[in-house]
């Protein structure tokens, strides 16, 4: 039982433990807060100046590299701009008569340009053909490997090596399929013209801009030549990659733009053939007229090949279109020439077709040309008829 | 047996050190990352004289050499229309010439020099030459900055990294701030002799 006193006695007890309890449980309270008040404010961390925060981007945000050499050779890497670029062209044709192509489909091009800008003042360039047009072509063939020097601005550039001979329109103005307008060169760009015509040799040549739009271009050269059967068929020759005749090619082309979107040219073609010097002779006049969505070029080509005597060859060709839309293009050509005396080598063709940019807005050097080709030469009765659908893409 | 995989083993360890050594901080970032520091030179004004003068020293008809000269002498002018500088700044190229540098470097009176790569052997010379002028040097190499010359612009650690030969510095007479060096790797002279150049013992802390 307990008592009064013994229940008085517990409750002082308790009270007193209570209390301290109390004041004990509140003390390290009081205490952190009297460190934290203790405590200095925490000091400020130095503020980069404005330059140290500018230079400390810099290097977090640069990047190591290694150093570019050439055969160990270290180069000054910044001063070269290096590219490559590339032309695919597929197609499906159907020729008939003499040459008949019943229904294939074709790798026409693959082409690979690699090159590099060197300042401003050299531009180096390689141009490989990869396709092969048959069975026991060869895959592989180098176009050309020329290097352009800057001599004097674009007044006067020096190129050496194998280079495409400027001569007519194609191999200086309408090279690229997207350009020309029709999706086969006209023929005298392949029974007269050497197609993709490249020579061995050193080329001067230059722009000058006498007022905005108004150009006289120009370009000379001396070469080492042609070798190959002499036969009307020019894709055949081969550039003479080292002279052991000595014998040498000679040519020029000049180009004038009086008018804006009207240029005429001519040009002129002394040539070594198997190590005979003026073995085939050529001298061409050629135009392009650009105005608005109308454009319309042509060439006319004479001259002469030795076999062994001299044969008097000409040629001719045009073609025009008209943009409808900035996507489509109707085109009509017109080619003739004479290789010689007889019927057989003479020929007429007339064309008609269009061009189509899938992507004229975005990157018009896309492009489908379909065409039909008509020969009203005198080899077969109703004459031959071939159609070409053709894809290219350059980049 | 053994022997050759032990050889093999360290030719193999050894192929990415070589690798890596390969590696630098392109041309552009140096010559940008040279303007910048200079900034940080308290000195840079009074050893001037009013135009800052930039000099790149290299070994003639060395192509390691010349082609860096090239390369850094575009890549400094680009750099001075970019970077933010206090004076007007003016580039020359100096041929090492061992018995015309200090004559050379008096007529130019640069207060930087790019020491272009070809000259390790002459480090020594350099820096006397760079010393009695006043000149601060800079270099791609790290193993240059451990033989006496100031800031080195190398890749560590694959990142573009400062590092600084301290007391070669104020040997030729900049006074760095403490912002550049904080941010800097320094290496330090434990004792520096009368010649830093000759005897560096340097530390990386």
């Amino acid at each position: 039982m307990l008592s009064p006193a013994l229940v008085v006695r517990w409750l002082a007890v308790l009270a007193t433990v209570g209390s301290f309890t109390l004041a004990s449980a509140a003390e390290p309270v009081q205490e952190e807060a009297k460190e934290e008040a203790k405590q200095p404010p925490e000091p400020e961390k130095p503020k980069a100046s404005d330059a140290a925060a500018d230079l400390e981007e810099t290097l977090e945000e640069g990047e190591v590299v290694s150093p570019s050499r050439v055969m160990g050779s270290r180069i000054v890497a910044s001063a070269v701009k290096p590219y490559i670029h590339g032309v695919f062209a597929v197609d499906w044709r159907w020729v008939e008569g003499d040459e008949a192509i019943p229904n294939t489909l074709e790798l026409r091009e693959a082409h690979v340009y690699v090159g590099a800008h060197i300042l401003d003042i050299a531009q180096s360039e390689v141009f490989f053909e990869l396709e092969k047009k048959n069975q026991t072509d060869d895959p592989i063939k180098l176009r050309y490997g020329q290097v352009d020097v800057r001599v004097f601005d674009e007044l006067l550039v020096l190129r050496g090596g194998l280079f495409l001979v400027p001569f007519g329109v194609y191999n200086t103005e309408l090279f690229l399929r997207w350009d020309a307008k029709l999706p086969e060169r006209p023929d005298i760009h392949r029974h007269i013209v050497p197609g993709s015509w490249s020579e061995v040799g050193v080329q001067a040549h230059g722009k000058w801009e006498w007022s905005p739009g108004r150009v006289l271009q120009y370009a000379a050269y001396v070469t080492n030549g042609q070798e190959g059967s002499l036969t009307p068929d020019r894709a055949t020759y081969d550039p003479v990659y080292r002279s052991l005749s000595g014998a040498k090619s000679f040519g020029a082309r000049v180009t004038v733009r009086p008018l804006e979107g009207f240029q005429v040219g001519l040009s002129g073609y002394h040539g070594a053939l198997n190590g005979a010097g003026g073995a085939l002779i050529l001298g061409g006049l050629d135009f392009i007229f650009r105005r608005g969505p109308f454009s319309v070029d042509g060439e006319a080509i004479y001259g002469q090949r030795m076999d062994p005597g001299p044969i008097p060859e000409a040629g001719f060709y045009a073609a025009a279109g008209y943009w409808v839309t900035e996507a489509i293009e109707p085109v009509i050509g017109v080619s003739g020439y004479s290789l010689g005396p007889t019927e057989e080598e003479k020929d007429l063709d007339v064309q008609v077709g269009v061009n189509v940019r899938p992507f004229a807005e975005r990157f018009p050097s896309a492009m489908l040309k379909a065409a039909y080709n008509r020969d009203f030469s005198s080899r077969g009765p109703a004459g031959d008829n071939s159609v070409t659908i053709l894809f290219v893409i350059g980049f | 047996m053994r022997a050759r995989a032990i050889a093999i083993a360290a030719l193999l360890l050894a192929a990415p050190a070589a690798l890596a050594a390969e590696q630098e901080v392109s041309m552009a970032q140096q010559a940008v990352l040279l303007l910048k520091i200079l900034k940080f030179d308290r000195a840079l004004e009074a050893r001037s004289g009013g135009t800052a003068t930039i000099a790149v020293v290299y070994l003639e008809n060395d192509p390691d050499s010349e082609a860096v000269r090239a390369e850094i002498l575009s890549t400094l002018e680009a750099a001075t229309h970019t970077v933010n500088f206090p004076l007007p700044v003016k580039i020359v190229r100096l041929p090492y010439n061992a018995s015309r540098i200090e004559k050379d470097l008096a007529a130019i009176k640069p207060v930087a020099a790019y020491i272009a790569p070809g000259l390790e052997a002459e480090i020594g010379a350099l820096g006397r030459a760079t010393r009695k002028q006043g000149t601060l040097t800079f270099t791609e190499q790290e193993a240059a900055v451990r033989g006496g010359l100031s800031i080195g612009l190398i890749a560590y650690q694959a990142r573009p990294a400062i590092m600084i030969n301290l007391n070669a510095s104020k040997a030729e007479g900049a006074d760095l701030s403490s912002d550049l060096l904080r941010l800097s790797k320094i290496l330090l002279c434990h004792p520096c002799g009368p010649d830093a150049v000759q005897k560096p013992t340097p530390a990386v802390p």
